[in-house]
């Protein structure tokens, strides 16, 4: 099966791992995802912040592009990406006027047609539990998950959700089928402080800080995310939250699909697990699955 | 710093633009109770609201509030409601930057317009560039500096931008040309 795939800007620089993760995860699920041959930025939280008519706009040239490439969904890697895209699709979808008056100022011929999914959609529309549990060969035993589903793919659930907005389970589901622990607790959705990381980073080590310790109180040794910029929050930013609110905590941040590889019996140690800042490796060579 | 112009009622505005009148709202605080940064915040998203049903441009124009939100979109969420308060904050910015005014929170307004600035000239969000043109911006030249070894060596950092073709570039600028013009216009 193909389909066509925008990566978006961090999974080309520093979330490189999450990139190589999907397409060898995928790959081993016979899913080929063929990159849009040219995209540019979707404008994330920057472009809606400043104009609703450019965060539509840039969204529509990535939109057209996929749309003249392929007639299946769209899939987006990134949940920002994934959110302003299927937004953008969603609401011109339904509002001619807006679509016609984008398309003129922006010298497009967007049409609004194709859908846009997210990986995880896409797992369990084209693929499902039971077809990934049967292809795992390193069950992961003694992972103690807790799933971090961050903000972008549950809200605004009109437009983007595919799971339950406050409690979603498809990626604990997705951690059940690959044989690791699924951890039950309460910040599921809870913000990580996004771009405000940068822009005003003790925010982030406050709400990195609450994730981090809610997880490890809930009794998980990592966690799981489908966004790059909460890998990174959580991850980059974990030993400043730590030492801005005497955090206790060392919990490696995986993307879904990094476990999946590994799962798998795929080999990401140096592509993609030795990228993270905190130790990822540790936690699977003690249980064997590296 | 402020324009001149553009007195226009931010309550009209507003209500233009999202799907529920601001009427709807009846003070239950469901928004600033699920708002993550309500707790940096000078005006609680629903006194945010509020304000705007009274006409307080001024007052909500420069709040830290409509910078601190993240768009998480928790307030929209949970709104009994259906009113959008995301948007409201999207909105609320969009008038600050096209009237110049100055933020209250000064790093994050340069953050977007960095961000953007690197999407319009190379196609690609520049990473480097963004974190080092805002912390020269926001007079903290050093900022982070204590990543970067660790950043090196797990060949995050990517020295070079993006390249865009000329067929993209010719629909980013035509997006960002209008934009522009839109920012100018101060009848819109």
């Amino acid at each position: 099966m193909k389909f066509p795939y925008y990566p978006g800007c961090s999974l080309r620089t520093s979330s490189r791992e999450y990139d190589i993760s999907v397409q060898a995860a995928f790959d081993f699920l016979d899913i080929e995802l063929c990159e849009l041959d040219d995209w540019c930025c979707c404008g994330a939280s920057s472009a809606h912040s400043v104009s609703s008519f450019l965060d539509l706009s840039l969204c529509a040239i990535n939109l057209q592009k996929s749309e003249a490439q392929a007639a299946k969904p769209l899939i987006a890697a990134c949940a920002a990406c994934y959110n302003r895209l299927r937004m953008a699709r969603e609401i011109l979808a339904k509002d001619a006027e807006q679509l016609d008056f984008i398309n003129k100022k922006s010298n497009l011929h967007y049409q609004a047609q194709q859908p846009v999914w997210h990986l995880l959609d896409l797992l369990v529309r084209e693929v499902g539990f039971e077809q990934v549990k049967a292809r795992v060969s390193k069950p992961l035993a003694g992972l103690k998950v807790a799933s971090y589903y961050g903000c972008l793919l549950v809200r605004h659930s009109e437009y983007v959700a595919f799971d339950d907005t406050e409690n979603p389970v498809i990626m604990d589901q997705l951690m059940a089928a690959l044989g690791a622990e699924v951890i039950d607790w309460p910040y599921k959705v809870e913000c990580c402080g996004a771009s405000l990381s940068i822009s005003k980073t003790e925010v982030t080590h406050k709400l990195c800080n609450d994730i981090l310790t809610y997880a490890t109180k809930a009794g998980a040794n990592c966690i799981v995310t489908a966004c790059p910029l909460c890998q990174t929050n959580l991850d980059l930013r974990q030993e400043g939250a730590a030492d801005q609110f005497q955090g206790k905590y060392n919990l490696p941040i995986y993307y879904f699909t990094e476990l999946m590889a590994v799962a798998f019996g795929l080999d990401l140690r140096r592509s993609c697990l030795r990228r993270h800042l905190i130790d990822s490796e540790a936690l699977l060579d003690r249980h064997n699955l590296l | 710093m402020q324009a001149a112009k553009s007195s226009f009622d931010i309550l009209s505005f507003v209500n233009d633009h999202i799907p529920k009148p601001l009427s709807f709202c009846y003070q239950c605080g469901k928004c600033s109770a699920g708002c993550p940064l309500s707790y940096q915040m000078d005006i609680l998203p629903s006194k945010i609201v509020r304000l705007i049903q009274l006409g307080q441009k001024d007052i909500v124009l420069s709040s830290t509030t409509i910078w601190l939100c993240a768009s998480c979109n928790i307030c929209s969420e949970r709104c009994p409601r259906y009113i959008d308060v995301q948007k409201i904050m999207d909105l609320c910015r969009a008038i600050s930057y096209r009237e110049r005014r100055r933020a209250a929170e000064p790093g994050i307004a340069a953050f977007h317009e960095i961000f953007l600035d690197t999407v319009y000239k190379h196609g690609h969000m520049y990473e480097l560039m963004v974190a080092a043109d805002l912390n020269l911006k926001t007079g903290h030249p050093f900022k982070d500096i204590t990543l970067v070894p660790a950043l090196l060596h797990k060949h995050k950092l990517t020295f070079a931008p993006h390249n865009m073709s000329a067929e993209i570039k010719k629909s980013v600028q035509s997006a960002f040309a209008f934009y522009q013009r839109q920012q100018e216009d101060d009848d819109k």
